[in-house]
């Protein structure tokens, strides 16, 4: 197990590292981040602009060589130092951890939702095959899959907030205001954990142990509960856990039309201001949680199924 | 991604389905139809859509701005599907700008394709130092959500310029290809595996030892019976790439052109929705398109090759 555990956490560290380089090399070819950090005021001769850009250039390394510049980088990033954000002028590491504690509130309370509404759904679903509460499982697992999330926010916005007047648009404060945006993130997941739940348990159902359960007269909810739900579990945690990072990237969108001052508006911003750094740090994040997430769930599985670790 | 409407939902039931004639087979799968009747009913809208349109799409006409659909308002309104801000006739934009959703899409799950399925050849044929840097790459791209991951590669190539595109498509251009380039991994993970399987087969030894060379083995004789589960994961693919590109516009990320994808017109008329909840029809038409892209998947899926339910797309 303890060799298992190694080489997985190896690897894991090796994906983030990928995702540094790919990150650092992408903001370099991305053009010169140095004249962003000048300041045009006006009443400046070219000289001292100049003198400036040379400044702020040296100043953030950039010109040295590109590899001198991905050593020294990780000798910072090794410190924690990821840079200052050009807009706000404090460290990005300082903006991220700011932000982090909406987003992490928003995101959990997605997964409960889509935890609690999702899972009874699509068991129910399946248990009652071809009935009404099988159809609706079926829609709204469609329907949570094709509709533009920022389209279904706007709407919900436009009923709840605009005409009914019972939550408000957007921003955060009170426990109403997170109603709307984890509600809409919760949509997706709601879909996927219906849909995975419904096709696992009916699998699990149709098997022979199943079969063996109701024949040697267990009760029917001993036969759902203890032999079929079980064993259709790990399928539904399996294709839960790996459409986890696509809700991540959703997570962006939702707290965009909500104003949530979450890391995922944070990381628009940014990218609308071309301030490199933070937008850095936020794909790191972003990476970084999904690479412990699949970690996580590895480490589960072998601590459940002994054959895995001696793959 | 996985099946939305399932037909054959468990082992058993697949296993039935297998021996039952494609004819068959097509006819209990009746929502794979429907699939099929909205997508053709959308291709023929992109493909007639500047003769069908009834109104310029880019006429302005600020005296009906924002009129109600004629059968919604017989007196004041305006066209089938009403007009926007600046009085276009909604229907004609969306039939006008299907053209764009759709080519952007397509163009994308062809290049995401046609990459995944040549490196996953290679890694699988390959296997080696080649396979553990490809693979290595391909685990880079999953560990960051794909949203993200464009937002960042759109904000920091904004200044790139594709070779052999010309200026004005530039833009388009790199979207879809940032998009394609997008779905490389999973199709190459699909083909690997298929390839791993494959290369051992006695056919592969018996052209091998007939001579042939490693590009033709591959190419003649692995791809075709490893090529498939692309398919199928390329019609599922489709409509997420459609969702995709509607929320970089949202972002501000998309394109700009003169008569915009479906997911630019929502994101321009976000403003007017309260007044005019008809400025919604390119959000159903990109849900139709999605819905139906995803069918067509199952479809295939389930027609092709039943084992393949319950992977990843």
């Amino acid at each position: 197990m303890t060799a298992f555990i190694v080489r997985r956490l190896l690897q894991a560290a090796l994906v983030v590292v990928g995702v540094v380089t790919l990150v650092f090399f992408l903001i370099r070819v991305s053009g010169d981040p140095a004249s962003l950090g000048v300041s045009l005021e006006e009443n400046r001769t070219q000289e001292e602009i100049e003198a400036e850009y040379r400044r702020v250039q040296k100043q953030l390394g950039l010109d040295r060589h590109i590899l001198i510049q991905y050593v020294v980088f990780w000798g910072r990033a090794a410190r924690g130092d990821f840079g200052y954000s050009f807009r706000y002028s404090i460290p990005a590491t300082q903006l991220i951890i700011q932000r982090l504690p909406n987003s992490l509130r928003l995101g959990l309370l997605a997964a409960v939702i889509g935890l609690a509404a999702g899972l009874p759904l699509g068991i129910a679903a399946a248990l009652n095959r071809g009935s009404i509460l099988d159809n609706l499982a079926t829609g709204v697992s469609v329907f949570g899959f094709v509709v533009p999330q920022f389209w279904l926010a706007i709407v919900l916005i436009i009923i709840f907030s605009v005409h009914l007047g019972w939550l408000p648009t957007s921003g955060t404060g009170s426990w109403k205001h997170i109603i709307l945006p984890a509600f809409t993130l919760s949509l997706g997941l709601v879909a996927t954990v219906a849909r995975m739940s419904r096709s696992g348990m009916l699998e699990a159902l149709s098997q022979d142990y199943v079969r063996t359960a109701r024949a040697k007269g267990l009760s029917e909810r001993l036969v759902i509960f203890r032999h079929a739900l079980r064993n259709g579990s790990i399928s539904v945690i399996t294709v839960v856990v790996s459409s986890l990072p696509h809700l991540l990237g959703t997570v962006v969108v939702v707290e965009v039309v909500f104003a949530w001052p979450g890391v995922g508006n944070l990381m628009a911003q940014a990218v609308a201001n071309r301030d490199y750094p933070v937008v850095f740090l936020d794909v790191l994040l972003f990476g970084t949680l999904t690479v412990l997430i699949f970690l996580v769930m590895d480490l589960l599985y072998a601590m459940v199924d002994p054959r895995i670790r001696h793959r | 991604m996985s099946e939305l409407a399932g037909t054959f939902d468990t082992v058993a039931e697949r296993r039935r389905a297998h021996g039952m004639s494609v004819w068959r087979k097509m006819w209990v799968h009746r929502m794979g139809i429907v699939g099929i009747a909205i997508m053709l009913a959308f291709v023929i809208g992109a493909l007639f859509g500047t003769w069908l349109a009834p109104k310029d799409p880019v006429a302005i006409d600020l005296r009906n701005n924002l009129a109600s659909p004629v059968w919604i308002d017989p007196e004041e309104g305006v066209g089938i599907l009403g007009t926007d801000n600046l009085g276009r006739d909604v229907l004609s934009r969306m039939l006008v700008g299907s053209r764009l959703s759709l080519i952007v899409a397509f163009s994308a799950v062809v290049i995401g394709m046609t990459s995944g399925v040549f490196l996953g050849l290679l890694t699988g044929y390959r296997g080696g130092l080649v396979d553990d840097v490809i693979m290595r790459i391909a685990d880079t791209q999953t560990a960051i959500p794909f949203l993200v991951l464009l937002i960042a590669v759109i904000a920091f190539l904004q200044d790139f310029k594709l070779p052999f595109v010309p200026t004005e498509q530039n833009e388009l251009a790199k979207m879809i290809v940032f998009l394609g380039i997008g779905g490389w991994v999973g199709f190459a993970r699909l083909i690997r595996g298929e390839v791993l399987s494959l290369r051992e087969r006695d056919y592969v030894q018996a052209a091998r030892s007939l001579g042939a060379s490693d590009l033709r083995v591959m190419l003649r004789h692995i791809m075709p019976n490893a090529i498939q589960p692309a398919i199928v994961a390329a019609s599922l693919s489709f409509g997420g790439v459609i969702l995709t590109e509607a929320a970089l516009s949202f972002l501000g990320l998309g394109v700009n052109t003169l008569v915009p994808t479906w997911g630019k017109m929502i994101s321009d008329s976000r403003d007017y929705m309260t007044v005019a909840w008809h400025l919604s029809f390119p959000a159903v038409a990109i849900m139709l398109v999605v819905l139906a892209a995803n069918l067509l998947g199952d479809w295939l899926r389930d027609i092709l090759d039943p084992r393949l339910r319950g992977r990843q797309g």
